[in-house]
């Protein structure tokens, strides 16, 4: 019989590092075009309205804060897809890279 | 003596999805198959034209997420054939890098699928541990995983530096020395061979007239490729060849899907040299500029995948959506292929056509005169 072709990557796979990582222990990070939480920079907005307009999972809604209408983005709707940074004239949706958002509460997945 | 209805599904560790099988048994074999699908209908169409043209794209990127980016690809070209709007060509070759990589991601998954349920769950682990090289290269050039969402209308999202194409260069070479290893473990292991070969056959006749498309159809030696007959994004400059198997049966499908990783590694290595500089987007109108009805056809990883609309001037929003998935084409091969064959080999078989049923499942068919509302079985369908 012959021996099966890949009986030698079995053996060597025994003395090799694992392919994965411990996660919570051992992170691998997202490389630096990934779009994680946005970053809103309320300096900039001017409170149109466009981001909420375009959004395909209506995620954003316009709310009274402080003194101006600023968009809120509900992050466990959101698709991350950056529609709304695209159609933002005045740059003020920033694409960030935060990955882990998981939470206890739906409250803290609310971004002002 | 009477044959027996053996019902499979709507779960089942067989399948993958939530989709139901009746089959008619006699002894061993199956002498005939009834599929009911419509477990996951959301109704994807219907709300597509209910959304603006932009976030439509968003939408149907979620028939399937396996094939993403040729959903994306599909509706996002229509879209611009109805509007007449050019794409730049550094776009177009963009957007086929991000294509063959998807496809390259979707076949690596299949092939583990079928190795782990045919018993080889070595192999099964090996290839989903250099699928994640794939995955890897579509989070660095597209910025997710999975959902892309880098196909828009008038181009694509975002560009590719040249370290980025450095690296995914590098990474495409070390992942064509495994493919390399797997297809020799595809084409010579005996326990493939004896679970693959010859079991859910198609004849190259059957597979034409029952209209099959994709790997299913070119590993019974039908030689269609929409890459090749009907060239989209920049496949009209970049050479493709079209993978054929005469044999089939289940291993022919398979050996079809390995061969094409290597055709896809070589097309986007071809991309890369090829791809010009300058523009990446162009701005579009949000509201159609003419009546007008059109459509485009891919080759997702399943085969021929169609997205076809009708606009209206001045609306912001499709008329009609329509969407015909490669899976929902292949069913009726699928059905000709398990027929004769052993209750046995229905898993491998039915996994050899890469089954997708979530993009399957949009079709309902409502009854004028009760007004009630129904799944089509295939059957009645055909
Ligand atoms: S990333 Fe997309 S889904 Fe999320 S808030 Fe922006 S537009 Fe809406
Ligand atoms: S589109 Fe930009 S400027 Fe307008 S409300 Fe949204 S964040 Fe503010």
């Amino acid at each position: 019989m012959r021996l099966p072709s890949l009986l030698k990557e079995v053996w060597k796979n025994l003395f090799e590092k694992p392919a994965t990582v411990k996660y919570p222990h051992e992170k691998l990070g997202v490389p630096e075009s990934y779009r994680g939480k946005h970053l809103l920079a309320r300096s900039r907005c001017t409170g149109c309205g466009l981001c909420g307009e375009v959004c395909p999972a209506s995620a954003i809604t316009m709310e009274q804060l402080g003194n101006g209408i600023f968009p809120v983005i509900d992050l466990s709707k959101c698709i991350f897809c950056y529609q709304c940074g695209d159609a933002c004239p005045r740059g003020a949706i920033i694409r960030g890279r935060e990955v882990e958002l998981a939470s206890w509460s739906k409250e803290d997945l609310i971004l002002k | 003596m009477p044959s027996v209805d053996i019902n499979i599904g709507p779960v089942h560790p067989a399948l993958h999805e939530p989709e139901k099988f009746v089959f008619k048994v006699d002894g061993e074999v199956v002498v005939d198959v009834e599929p009911r699908l419509g477990y996951v209908h959301r109704g994807i169409e219907k709300a597509a034209g209910e959304k603006t043209f932009t976030q439509a794209v968003y939408l149907v990127e979620r028939v399937c997420g396996i094939c993403n980016v040729a959903h994306t690809l599909a509706s996002v070209q229509a879209i611009e054939r109805a509007f007449e709007v050019d794409v730049p060509a550094r776009a177009k070759y963009l957007r086929t890098i991000i294509h063959e990589l998807n496809r390259l991601h979707s076949h690596l998954l299949l092939l583990g699928v079928a190795c782990e349920l045919m018993g080889f769950d070595t192999l099964f682990m090996m290839l989903w541990r250099d699928r994640e090289v794939v995955m890897d290269l579509m989070e660095l050039a597209t910025g997710n995983r999975v959902m892309s969402a880098y196909n828009v209308i008038g181009g694509v999202r975002r560009n590719i530096s040249d370290h980025e194409v450095s690296t995914i260069r590098k990474a495409l070479t070390s992942l064509s020395e495994g493919v390399k290893r797997y297809r020799k473990a595809f084409a010579e292991d005996p326990t493939i061979r004896a679970r693959c070969v010859n079991v859910g056959r198609l004849s190259p006749f059957k597979g034409i007239s029952l209209g099959a498309v994709g790997p299913t159809a070119r590993g019974s030696g039908i030689n269609v490729d929409v890459r090749v007959k009907e060239p989209y994004a920049a496949f009209d400059e970049i050479q493709c060849t079209p993978i054929t198997y005469n044999e089939g049966d289940s291993w022919a499908r398979f050996m079809v899907r390995i061969d094409e990783l290597h055709e896809s590694i070589r097309i986007i290595d071809e991309a890369l040299n090829k791809m010009p500089r300058g523009p990446i987007r162009v701005p579009v109108a949000e509201v159609a500029p003419q009546t007008a009805e059109s459509f485009s056809i891919v080759e997702a990883p399943r085969g021929e995948l169609l997205h076809h609309i009708y606009v209206k001037k001045g609306e912001d929003r499709p008329l009609r959506y329509r969407i015909r998935t490669p899976t929902y084409a292949n069913m009726p091969a699928l059905c000709e292929m398990l027929k004769g064959g052993y209750i046995a080999d229905i898993p491998v078989t039915l996994v050899s056509i890469d089954p997708c049923f979530s993009c399957t499942d949009r079709l309902t068919l409502i009854d004028i005169r009760s007004h009630k509302r129904k799944v089509v079985r295939l059957k009645s369908s055909i």
